[in-house]
């Protein structure tokens, strides 16, 4: 028994320095990281959250919850948060939606397949810009789809100044979107045991319910962070707006980062910074709740 | 073992990666810190020293001076009341002293002198005829010493009419030269140039004092020009294909005298030589755009290295010109009629400074104020910093945004200059809101110079936010229609329905002069919307049927290009006065921005001019913009100092409607006998103000009526977006 401890001690005094070496040398490199994840993320952060509390940025005086109280007073934030709000709550579910039925439809054995993937995650190349140049020459008001409305004899619409505006900016978002979403989707669906959706086969289980209570729950966290990820990508569709329309949309493509950006633009540091934060923490909280249903809605399946 | 490879190569990998980011942090941290010679500042009036009675009346012009150790010269030349050409040259000590003529020429024809300044402060002058061909002329040449005395004046009948560009006095006598090309091509086929040197032996016998020898220059290179160095040699600039490699040749005795100098200044487009002083060889100003001050270089003998001496602008001057370099380290460097020094100092006794970031004033009036009062304030400096630069047209705020950009991002880093001077307006709302701009009405209050009365009535009003002052203009100019009385009737102000029935009564006229394009109308709208359309207490817009009639109307009127393209094409015979005059249209626009420019208005018109404003629901449709407007910021240390500059500004001469009374009332007195000075001052009193330019409101405006004179969409429908999107901007700003 004593000969066996000492071997423990050991093997345990040789293991130390490797270990701390190794220490030393992840923290070598992780220090790099963490630096800039410091200096770009966490400083800055600290200072807005510094600024969102005080009245200028020459005085310092705080000021407290002042800057969130004009912010919600402020017409156009509502105006933007309401945009913002209407868009997610459009785009996410189509987003995920459809890209899970495409996943699925991709998954059948259907003739030229592989293309059709292909031209699915082809707009994930194209820059933004130039994506932003197709979209102006498909949807001007005197662009392609209303050439081919007039052909069809029917009335051409000013799809970005009139309330189809939002639909466009959907569209957009769920072309440029969908394929990654998708891609995401299959490797997930690939990764579902063929057994256990064989063995709710032989027990009589439906496509659909084998769908609905077996591959659904396996698909669960990539559904999640499909969410996740459209989520932020919504909350970026300001560069496309932007591009398609300046600083000043119409009312209704008035987005959150259109507030930011403009606050920005007029010295607002305040205002900016308050809107910051409070979009923060309304993420965070939307975040926290998705990870949280993530983990209780995917638990047995990893058990 | 692989593992222990890989791990070493890992960790070799970790080290160096730390060890060069410590590096690269630490260094640029460190930095560069080179000590800087501060300057301290000092003038000295070099104006025209004779009475006029003394000189027989005429203007004089400063046409030549020379920096030497301790003198300044001065060459003037002038046509007296008796058509006599006179020729003058001074002599100033350094620092102040009696200046003293050294000699002066009357003639009939009007001489022209070369002169030249050499080593023991010897004035040469040698006397060439320039009016045109006199077989009587002499040429002369004369030496005058430190003393003043004419120690040598020689007529030189031997050498005819020699014209030359360059005259290199050294104690043997004194060489000519004059550079010329050739078309022949040399061996290599290349253009070959030469010039032309002549040596003259001072108190040589006549047949032998000259002798003149053409010189190749370096083999196919041009000579751009040349002068005299202090130790009697030539130095002459030749032209190379590089831009920013330099080459002088010396020359002593019509020879070359050593190696070319090459030296590289980059992005060098202006270079100006002067002879040099103490281990500087030459000295050379150099300019890269102008946008960029100048900077003084000069070539150290003893490193053989060309060198920045200084860049005046730091020190409170932007101006070059003839310049030395004394023993004491001294600069002095001759400005048209003064001469300013820049003393070596420590920086503790170099001028305190303050900065100013301003937008459009580079080159102006309100630059020039900025030097005017550094060159009468030894203490305190101002030192402008105009973001517009940055610009790649460096001339609209609505051009492009990179340098309100910049001033943003510093405005809004709380990086603030001492004071903002923005030609179209401060936005002060923005600004004052931050806390980052000063209150000016208690240093209005507390001066003893100027107060709230000083002012013209209604402008420190119409400049107020809330109550407060952020920012007083400088200047102001009124935006008005005009219409012939005779044609239009006595009316005094415009309506939309009123101009529509005018113009309807009036089908052979045009509704406006040639000059009043589109452009002008839509700026006029622009400018009047803030004033009409947008309540910036409560955010509601309400651009409405007024508005779209009005950009109907401007469709109606050529653009800017076409106007261009007519007059390119010689289709404009008559400018809009001319038009109005002779009654073939009935409006002209018109920006007046001073009293004397009514008296063009007057010549043309008579007292049949109606000044009635653009047409406005309002029944006012005359615009006031407030031009070079100032503001002192929070981060001012020296706000005192800072409302003295401002002071000097507001008292001193503006391009526009002055702000101050005193200068108004001046300006008002001055121009009248001109019918319309009292109908002006009581528009200025009555008409709107634009205290500023919100460009983004502008874009949006420029954007909207752009697509509808395009075609792109209706009157309607760009009023209807200008609304929606303008709304949405002042909403987010209240």
């Amino acid at each position: 028994m004593m000969h066996t401890r000492t071997r423990e001690k050991e093997v345990d005094t040789a293991k130390r320095p490797r270990l701390s070496r190794d220490r030393l040398a992840a923290y070598a490199l992780l220090w790099p990281s963490l630096l800039g994840v410091a200096l770009f993320f966490v400083v800055p952060f600290g200072v807005i959250l510094y600024y969102s509390v005080t009245d200028s940025v020459f005085s310092g005086n705080f000021v407290f919850w002042d800057n969130f109280a004009a912010l919600i007073q402020n017409k156009a934030f509502g105006i933007a948060v309401v945009n913002t709000l209407e868009f997610t709550g459009m785009a996410v579910p189509l987003a995920v939606g459809l890209s899970l039925l495409l996943a699925l439809a991709l998954e059948a054995r259907i003739p030229g397949k592989s293309k059709f993937r292909t031209v699915f995650l082809s707009p994930i190349m194209v820059p933004v810009a130039s994506i932003v140049l197709v979209w102006q020459i498909l949807f001007h008001q005197n662009g392609s789809v209303n050439q081919l409305l007039g052909w069809l004899g029917l009335q051409g619409v000013d799809w970005l100044r009139s309330g189809w505006d939002k639909v466009v900016i959907v569209l957009l978002f769920l072309w440029k979107n969908l394929g990654y979403n998708m891609v995401l989707f299959m490797a997930a669906l690939s990764n579902i045991p063929s057994e256990v959706v064989e063995a709710a086969y032989i027990d009589g289980a439906g496509k659909w319910r084998a769908f609905w209570y077996v591959r659904l729950r396996y698909l669960l966290p990539t559904v999640l962070f499909v969410i996740i990820l459209s989520l932020a990508n919504s909350f970026k569709v300001f560069r496309e707006i932007y591009l398609l329309s300046g600083s000043y949309p119409g009312n209704s493509l008035y987005m959150l980062q259109h507030f930011m950006n403009n606050m920005f633009r007029s010295l607002n540091l305040q205002m900016l910074c308050a809107a910051a934060v409070l979009m923060a923490v309304v993420l965070g909280v939307v975040l926290a709740i998705l990870l949280v249903l993530e983990r209780r809605l995917g638990k047995d399946v990893e058990e | 073992m692989n593992r222990m490879k890989k791990m070493h190569t890992v960790k070799t990998i970790a080290l160096v990666l730390t060890l060069t980011l410590a590096a690269g942090l630490f260094g640029g941290c460190g930095g560069d810190a080179a000590a800087r010679d501060h300057y301290r500042l000092a003038w000295q009036d070099l104006s025209y020293p004779l009475a006029d009675g003394a000189t027989d009346g005429g203007e004089k012009s400063l046409c030549d001076s020379f920096v030497s150790e301790n003198f300044v010269y001065t060459a003037y030349q002038y046509l007296t009341g008796v058509d006599l050409h006179v020729f003058e040259f001074f002599r100033y000590p350094i620092g102040g002293g009696d200046p003293v003529l050294l000699y002066r020429e009357e003639s009939d024809v009007g001489n022209s002198f070369a002169a030249a300044v050499d080593g023991e402060d010897n004035l040469w002058l040698y006397r060439q005829y320039s009016a045109g061909w006199d077989p009587q002329f002499v040429p002369l040449l004369i030496r005058i010493d430190a003393k003043g005395d004419i120690t040598l004046s020689e007529e030189l009948p031997s050498v005819g009419n020699l014209w030359i560009t360059g005259l290199f006095p050294d104690e043997n006598g004194v060489a000519f030269y004059r550079s010329e090309w050739s078309e022949a091509l040399n061996a290599e086929q290349m253009t070959r140039y030469y010039f032309s040197y002549a040596a003259y032996q001072a108190g040589a016998a006549a047949d032998e004092a000259l002798t003149e020898t053409p010189v190749d220059s370096l083999s196919g290179v041009q000579i751009l020009d040349g002068f005299s160095l202090h130790d009697g040699r030539m130095l002459m600039r030749v032209g190379t294909h590089d831009i920013d490699r330099q080459t002088v040749q010396l020359y002593r005795d019509g020879a070359p005298d050593g190696d070319a100098i090459t030296f590289t200044i980059e992005n060098a487009s202006q270079l100006n030589y002067y002879p040099g002083s103490g281990r500087y060889l030459f000295f050379v100003w150099v300019s890269t755009d102008w946008k960029t001050p100048e900077r003084l270089y000069g070539y150290n003998t003893q490193t053989e290295q060309i060198e920045k001496i200084v860049c005046p602008l730091d020190w409170g001057v932007p101006f070059s010109g003839p310049v030395t370099v004394r023993e004491n380290g001294e600069i002095v460097c001759v400005d048209k009629d003064d001469l300013y020094r820049l003393t070596p100092c420590t920086a503790q006794d170099a001028a305190a400074v303050l900065t100013m970031g301003a937008y459009n004033v580079w080159g102006g009036p309100i630059a020039q104020r900025v030097y005017d009062f550094n060159k009468t304030s030894p203490d305190l400096h101002i030192r402008i910093t105009d973001y517009s630069l940055l610009e790649e047209d460096g001339v609209s705020l609505f051009a492009g945004n990179e340098g309100m950009l910049k001033l943003s991002t510093m405005l809004m880093s709380g990086d603030l200059p001492d004071m903002l001077c923005l030609a179209e307006g401060i936005p002060t709302a923005s600004l004052a809101r931050q806390g980052a701009l000063v209150d000016l009405y208690p240093y209005l209050d507390a001066d003893d110079q100027l107060g709230r009365d000083s002012f013209v009535e209604g402008i420190l009003e119409k400049q107020e936010t809330d109550g407060k002052l952020y920012q007083i203009a400088s200047g102001f100019s009124l935006s008005t229609l005009m219409a012939k009385r005779q044609t239009v009737g006595g009316i005094d102000h415009l309506t939309m329905d009123g101009f529509q029935e005018l113009t309807a009564a009036h089908p052979d006229q045009k509704p406006f002069s040639v000059e009043t394009t589109r452009d002008a109308l839509v700026n006029y709208f622009s400018g009047s919307c803030f004033v009409d359309c947008v309540n910036w207490e409560t955010g509601v817009c309400s651009f409405g049927a007024d508005v779209t009639e009005l950009l109907k109307l401007a469709k109606t009127l050529p653009s800017m290009e076409q106007v261009l393209q007519m007059s390119y094409e010689g289709k404009i015979t008559k400018g809009g006065m001319e038009e109005l005059r002779d009654g073939d249209c009935l409006f002209m626009a018109g920006e007046i921005d001073s009293f004397q420019s009514l008296q063009v208005f007057y010549e043309q018109l008579g007292d049949d001019l109606l000044f009635v404003g653009f047409p406005s629901a309002s029944q006012n449709g005359n615009l006031l913009h407030l031009e070079n407007s100032f503001a002192i910021t929070t981060a001012c240390a020296d706000r005192q100092a800072a409302w003295e500059f401002l002071r000097s500004v507001f008292c001193g001469p503006t391009n526009w409607f002055p702000t101050t009374r005193a200068l108004f009332e001046q300006a008002k007195a001055d121009a009248a006998g001109n019918p319309y000075t009292e109908q002006i001052a009581e528009l200025i009193r009555n008409a709107k103000p634009i205290t500023t330019y919100d460009p983004q409101i502008v874009q949006i405006i420029q954007t909207e009526t752009d697509a509808f004179f395009k075609g792109k969409q209706s009157a309607e429908d760009a009023v209807a977006a200008i609304q929606e999107r303008t709304s949405l901007y002042v909403q987010e700003q209240i």
